[in-house]
């Protein structure tokens, strides 16, 4: 006898007796079953489910582990590797850097990720096709596969001059550039436009609010979002004064900033991990750029979780990324930023919508992250209540779909 | 118009393409066609820049402001037979990919403008315009 694929491709599956924690309030419910027919969730019951007139249905018994919905990284760079040298390989050959988005593909699908918002890749020729972010390849690469998460692509790093270096994103020379280099990224056939805050001085934000909010009307105009890299306080003030989409990474926030978010409605994307694997870095491979910047590494990591903090109290909504690839973090390692999130005083109920439902509402695709009857199954099982303890999301058990 | 994934390039707006002489036919350069048939206050020839199904938005979240040649002709024609004195000086052009972004100083009777519009070009001809701080109707 051969026996191929797991009990959760059957045509139509029952997942009986789990607990089921959503994200959306801050108790498990009891008893839950679900059926999945064709890879939609065609069933959700608590208690006793009704399955009569089901004679093929494959039974799973589920009780002891979590449905948790597909979770949704906000913040990845599917095309990088991450790791200490991280900044090195923004410069890799586009052949190894397509396999090192495989290798990422399926650790982020092992973890339950489902959805991921790539930040910025470089802009390389793949097949023949005009020059494009790799993310946008990847997402059309993966668009058919059932073993990815779904890819949503930004546009290349949009940056000042030779910050990032030759050959990564693309350089505007001054804010006035900025509007038409936005437009042309999303002719590439970005989802979104991604721009690089940051300059040579931390102190100061290279362009202007005027100028940000410029290129932001532009992408606007043409029905898009834009997300900006912003560490640094400077950067923040701009982004959120600027009426950007998500303000990524925010370690530098202050009360002003953070009310000027919610009133623009900026969502804050946090990025803790990579902070936290600078400071990993910083013991495992000190004889890099890390090892020096240790203690400030810490202090950064310190004043961000604060920076939730304020985020939260101005009534900001914050949703989370791993910072998988760009930032040093690797593949497959959300679960770590919700656990730094509830080190930083977030409530767990709170730290799983911003992986979950909330990630999906400010992703601008309302099915992602939620368990829904009529819907596609994305759903995972995890041994754990992450409603009392975000490492649960580390202990997977079984994924819907592939 | 540059192709797709070209570098932006700057120019100061002394491209000398036609200056309303162009007989329906549209200029190499219809951004700059279109601002030299606007000085020129030549209706036809600001027309023969554009798509016949143009979108013309002053507000992202609203519909066009101005959509196809018949909606733009009635603007424009209007427009300049009301203003002798119209001028658009371009401060600044970035041209990145299809679009081209022009800082533009506009001169009309009630005072001085200032434009930033962005143009969309497909198939030598613009298709798509967003002003992005001044709404269309003033400029």
């Amino acid at each position: 006898m051969t026996i191929e694929g797991s009990r959760l491709t059957a045509p139509e599956v029952v997942l009986q007796d789990a607990a089921l924690a959503d994200g959306r309030g801050p108790r498990l419910a009891q008893r839950v079953s679900v059926l999945v027919r064709d890879g939609r969730i065609a069933g959700l019951w608590q208690g006793e489910p009704d399955l009569a007139g089901l004679r093929d249905v494959v039974a799973i018994d589920a009780s002891g582990a979590t449905l948790v919905p597909g979770l949704v990284d906000m913040h990845g760079h599917v095309a990088l590797s991450g790791g200490a040298r991280h900044r090195d390989r923004l410069t890799d050959d586009t052949e190894t850097m397509l396999r090192v988005a495989e290798e990422n593909g399926t650790a982020a699908f092992a973890s339950g990720v489902r959805w991921i918002r790539d930040l910025g890749s470089s802009m390389r020729t793949v097949d023949g096709a005009a020059p494009a972010p790799l993310a946008v390849t990847l997402r059309d690469r993966w668009r058919a596969r059932a073993d990815r998460p779904v890819v949503v692509a930004g546009s290349t790093w949009i940056t000042c001059p030779g910050y990032l270096g030759d050959g990564v994103g693309i350089d505007a020379p001054d804010g006035g550039a900025l509007p038409a280099l936005a437009l042309a990224q999303l002719e590439t056939g970005a989802d979104f436009v991604k721009l690089y805050l940051e300059g040579p001085t931390p102190e100061a934000c290279p362009w202007t609010v005027e100028e940000v909010a410029r290129a932001v009307k532009a992408v606007h105009a043409e029905g898009r979002k834009v997300a900006v890299h912003a560490v640094s306080h400077a950067a923040a003030q701009v982004a959120a004064a600027a009426g950007v989409d998500t303000l990524d990474h925010g370690f530098e926030l202050d009360d002003e900033i953070a009310r000027t978010m919610a009133g623009n409605g900026v969502a804050l994307v946090t990025t803790l991990s990579a902070l936290r694997a600078f400071c990993d870095y910083g013991t495992l491979a000190p004889w890099t750029r890390h090892g020096p910047l240790l203690e400030e590494r810490r202090e950064q990591l310190r004043v961000a979780g604060e920076s939730v903090g304020v985020a939260l109290a101005a009534g900001v909504t914050v949703v989370a990324g791993s910072d998988q690839g760009g930032g040093s973090v690797r593949a497959g390692h959300l679960a770590l930023e919700l656990e730094l999130l509830v080190q930083a005083g977030m409530s767990p109920v709170d730290a799983l919508a911003a992986v979950t439902w909330r990630a999906g509402e400010v992703l601008g695709i309302p099915a992602a992250g939620r368990i829904e009857v009529g819907e596609p199954a994305t759903f995972l099982l995890v041994h754990g209540n992450p409603l009392e303890d975000p490492s649960a999301l580390w202990r997977v058990w079984l994924r819907a779909g592939a | 118009m540059n192709g797709r994934g070209d570098k932006f390039g700057r120019v100061s707006g002394d491209w000398a393409g036609g200056r309303g002489d162009t007989g329906g036919m549209a200029p190499a350069d219809p951004v700059q066609g279109q601002v030299d048939a606007y000085n020129a206050r030549d209706v036809e020839a600001f027309l023969a820049c554009y798509a016949p199904d143009t979108e013309i938005f002053s507000d992202p979240f609203a519909a066009p402001e101005l959509r196809g040649t018949a909606a733009i002709r009635e603007r424009y024609a209007r427009l300049f037979e009301a203003e002798p004195g119209l001028h658009c000086e371009i401060r600044v052009r970035v041209r990145a990919g299809a679009w081209t972004v022009d800082e533009e100083l506009v001169a009309r009777s009630t005072g001085a403008i200032h434009c930033l519009v962005a143009y969309h070009v497909a198939d030598g001809l613009i298709d798509r315009v967003l002003f992005l701080d001044t709404p269309a109707a003033q400029a």
